[in-house]
């Protein structure tokens, strides 16, 4: 474990805090882009992060520092411990966690990559000459670029847990802006991994391509209610918006209507929502929390009912039940909650059932950070797509808004797909759903 | 923060190596947080951000690498890692010789430092106690003050050293209401470039009214009808729409891809004749406002676009180096971790003629949005989208109904032609802004303006 740790958790005992955790972070990344056939920007970087929480007569400091020498270290726990003055007492908050060392050595998070910097600026150049080549309607490929970076995470507390975890990433990305006439459409693409290869770039140049080729066609439709079926990764950033709301800590400070629904139903019956930390086709295994519990998977709607919220130790303790491993926290950040790989159950409706009659399928959904509101459920969103009369293509769709309300939108269902689709950065699995009679604002 | 005989080594190695230019951006930032929730002082941070962001370019090409050490072998290390794919016989050599060309006059305020922790929470506890106070649905209330407090030193290889100091304040609030298990939220946050001395001029009577009347008024409201009508954006912080429509597409991030529909149309109509518009960093205290840019250049007042006319885009030194638009003062990043790209700084159109009832006065059926949300644009083809927090309905010429969830979208080309009146009761307002470089601190600014069709998108 390194020294930082210990020199900090030293100094934490000796200036008098009852209790303390520290979390450092460590990465190194490489991310390149290309423009007109060069590379364009080339960006290596490191960085580390240590922060410290202390509590002293149960009020709780926190601090951080870039500058790990033992001089800051120190600096850095006596400005926590200043802090806690300050603030009320949280009878709730408490580092009680002992227990051998966690030492995470997931090869699916963390493998060795030795790919040659060559081989990455030929896939970043073939991302643009790709998207140029295929479709000479191509104005320019404004977003392009490869990334990597491995990030090191160590956790210790003043009983002597202490963890270890570390995760390693490739990603890369293209885009096409397609110009015929006066039509313009721009759409982009991406493609994760944990090594290199694992990278897909064809499939985001396809995509890409297929995506913005409809939207340069598209137009607006009449304003008036649709039924709609999200594409995959749609529907994650729609459905994460509002994920908050199942946290035992929003429902604690009062901003998510759920703490009264506990056992009722909230959603279609045929809807089953559950995070899996360890799912073996997600991206995101995730051993333990911010608080070195080990994580278990857990069940937060089954079949449309509410049965469980998501807690850290602190939610835990005010609601009288055992944290169920969903601890936050930043090195920079106060103790919060959070959610790993969500899985929604496969339904029962035959594809053909799903896609009868007029269906808007939305392939993307603009203003998510402005156009939500999580404390009233609404949304309205920009959204494009396509409208399907019986699984066929009848036109692209853009220029419209999407408005309705996360409550009613989960209960509004008509039927759910047999069949498990991972998002793109596969963090969240859902099967297609069909959501009935969302409004549609067009011309 | 950095030695100049180490900057020079380090700047002197790009150069030795075949680079066209080499700038050393280095930062020490302390942020300083206090929020309070529930009532109850719920958690306080303090902080230190220290690095050093290295940039070097080979033609127009950008190597951009960080490091949290300001010791010279390994600003060196990083230095060599850059230019190693690139290397070449050098064009130019040292040794360089710095010249001081622009540093901050402003001082350090002593409160900057947090040194009165009192203060801040005697100013959250009023917010909360006043917002409580407006109503008994106001379920729950947060407030949190942000102190930011950045010290900046650059060095280039055309010889230039300069130093700054930012100091950031500001205020946030957000007021949930709850009638049965209908919940809705508002939330205001004014901020300057300034030190906690901002803080102090705030009436906290004034956020907590303004928070817990929207959150109420948004509780109760209907759902907005969706269509395509005449719609009138509020002064202040409507200015996103602006923002959001154009602004972003007048920076030379996006013209020198030409993903910007307004690449080529400098000197060209753009708007209705109405409309000026104007990106300026030189308002003294305002929350986007900078003595120097990020590279070291002393800021400006642009004028974007006069009478309608695309007058000037935004430029930093890459981007004057791709398209020719002449640098603005407009290079900026969040921090150390980003390389500098032409950001806004106080975007605004400027004041009209015509006052906000007669704007009200000339629409038979359409949407008074009185507070706006965020939004967000594709450069590239200038379709944006952005939320009205608190909207009203416009019927006969008179404001009447609430409306809720009403999202505005439109393409910004399109827009602007269709801006036919702007009033006269011009403000600004501070917000973040978030793009290539990281988020940083922008404001936006307009007088109510009507705009003669816009799609609403609403719940009914």
């Amino acid at each position: 474990m390194r020294k930082e740790i210990e020199t900090t958790l030293d100094w934490a005992k000796k200036l008098g805090a009852d209790e303390s955790d520290v979390i450092l972070n460590e990465g190194n990344a490489l991310s390149l882009s290309a423009q007109q056939g060069r590379i364009e920007t080339y960006k290596v970087t490191s960085s580390r992060l240590i922060g410290v929480r202390v509590i002293r007569d149960h009020r709780v400091g926190i601090s951080y520092s870039e500058d790990l020498s033992a001089d800051s270290l120190r600096s850095m726990v006596e400005s926590a411990l200043r802090l806690t003055q300050a603030v009320e007492p949280d009878e709730n908050q408490s580092i009680t966690l002992s227990g051998a060392p966690v030492i995470d050595t997931n090869p699916k998070t963390y493998r060795e990559d030795s790919t040659p910097l060559e081989e990455k600026i030929k896939l970043t150049l073939h991302l643009e000459d790709e998207i140029k080549r295929r479709d000479p309607r191509t104005q320019a490929v404004p977003y392009n670029g490869y990334s990597e970076g491995e990030s090191h995470s160590f956790y210790g507390n003043h009983l002597g847990l202490r963890v270890y975890e570390r995760e390693k990433s490739f990603n890369c990305y293209t885009s096409a802006l397609l110009k015929d006439g006066e039509k313009q459409a721009l759409f982009y693409r991406s493609s994760n991994g944990r090594t290199f290869s694992e990278l897909s770039p064809e499939n985001a140049i396809q995509e890409t391509l297929k995506f913005t080729g409809t939207l340069l066609e598209a137009k607006p439709l009449p304003t008036g209610k649709y039924d709609v079926i999200f594409e995959p990764d749609c529907f994650q950033a729609l459905f994460s918006c509002f994920t908050g709301l199942f946290s035992a800590k929003a429902v604690k400070d009062g901003y998510s209507r759920f703490g009264n629904s506990m056992g009722e139903a909230i959603a279609h019956p045929e809807l089953t929502l559950r995070d899996l930390p360890r799912y073996e086709l997600g991206f995101h295994h995730t051993l333990t929390d911010a608080e070195g519990v080990m994580k278990t998977d857990l069940t937060l709607i089954e079949r449309g009912k509410l049965v469980s919220l998501y807690h850290n130790s602190s939610t835990a303790r005010h609601f009288g039940v055992k944290t169920t491993g969903h601890a936050s926290r930043s090195p920079k950040g106060q103790l919060g909650t959070a959610l790993t790989q969500l899985v929604m159950d496969p339904g029962t409706t035959p594809s053909d059932r799903l896609a009868s009659g007029t269906v808007l399928r939305i392939f993307a959904l603009d203003g998510l950070h402005a156009g939500v509101n999580t404390s009233s459920g609404a949304f309205s969103l920009a959204a494009s797509g396509e409208l399907l009369q019986d699984g066929v293509l009848v036109q692209g769709v853009k220029g419209i808004t999407l408005s309705g309300n996360f409550f009613e939108l989960i209960r509004n269902i008509s039927g759910v797909g047999q069949t498990l689709i991972p998002t793109t950065g596969r963090g969240f699995f859902a099967p297609e759903i069909r959501f009935t009679g969302l409004q549609v604002a067009g011309h | 923060m950095l030695n100049e005989v180490t900057a020079k080594k380090v700047i002197d190695c790009a150069l030795s190596l075949g680079a066209d230019f080499a700038d050393l951006f280095v930062e020490r930032n302390r942020t300083l947080s206090v929020n309070l929730k529930s009532s109850k002082v719920d958690q306080i941070t303090d902080g230190i951000d220290f690095g050093i962001g290295l940039r070097v370019l080979f033609g127009t090409k950008v190597l951009y690498g960080y490091t949290n050490s300001p010791a010279e072998d390994e600003l060196i290390r990083v230095i060599r890692l850059l230019c190693a794919p690139d290397q070449r016989t050098a064009t130019r050599t040292g040794p360089i010789a710095f010249r001081s060309e622009a540093s901050s006059q402003r001082l350090p305020s002593p409160a900057a430092h947090g040194s009165d922790l009192e203060a801040r929470i005697r100013l959250l506890r009023k917010i909360d106690e006043l917002t409580r106070k407006q109503s008994r649905e106001i379920s729950q209330v947060s407030a949190h003050s942000l102190e930011r407090h950045q010290e900046i030193e650059l060095f280039n290889s055309h010889g230039l050293h300069a130093t700054d100091l930012r100091l950031y304040t500001r205020i946030g609030s957000e007021a949930v209401a709850t009638d049965g298990d209908q919940k809705d939220s508002a939330f205001y946050g004014p901020g300057a470039s300034l030190g906690w001395e901002f803080a102090e001029g705030i009436d906290p009577a004034f956020i907590a009214t303004e928070i817990a009347r929207r959150a109420v008024t948004s509780l109760h409201a209907e759902p907005c009808p969706a269509g395509t009508m005449p719609v009138v954006i509020d002064h202040a912080f409507g200015g996103v729409i602006f923002h959001e429509a154009c602004g972003h597409l007048l920076e030379t991030t996006s013209v020198e891809k030409k993903a910007s529909v307004f690449w080529d149309k400098k000197g060209e109509m753009i708007a209705h004749p109405a409309v000026s518009a104007v990106d300026d960093g030189t308002i003294a205290g305002a929350w986007g406002s900078l003595s120097i840019d990020d590279e070291g250049m002393p800021t400006e007042r642009t004028q974007l676009i006069k009478n309608g006319r695309l007058e000037n885009f935004m430029a930093d030194y890459v981007g004057n180096l791709k398209t020719g638009h002449p640098r603005t003062g407009s290079a900026r990043r969040q921090s150390y971790r980003f390389a500098p790209a032409s950001r806004m700084r106080n975007t605004f159109i400027e004041p009209g003629p015509h006052r906000f009832e007669e704007l009200i006065a000339s629409i038979d059926r359409g949407l008074y949005a009185r507070s706006m949300g965020g939004g967000s644009v594709k450069t590239g083809t200038g379709e944006f989208n952005f939320s009205v927090q608190e909207g009203y309905l416009i019927e006969n010429g008179k404001i009447s109904r609430p409306v809720k969830g009403a999202t505005l979208i439109g393409t910004g080309p399109e827009t602007l032609k269709r801006i036919s009146m702007v009033a006269d009761n011009f403000e600004i307002m501070a917000g973040m802004c978030g793009s290539v470089s990281g988020s940083i601190p922008a404001s936006v600014g307009q007088p109510a303006l009507k705009v003669d069709e816009i799609l609403v998108g609403g719940a009914k």
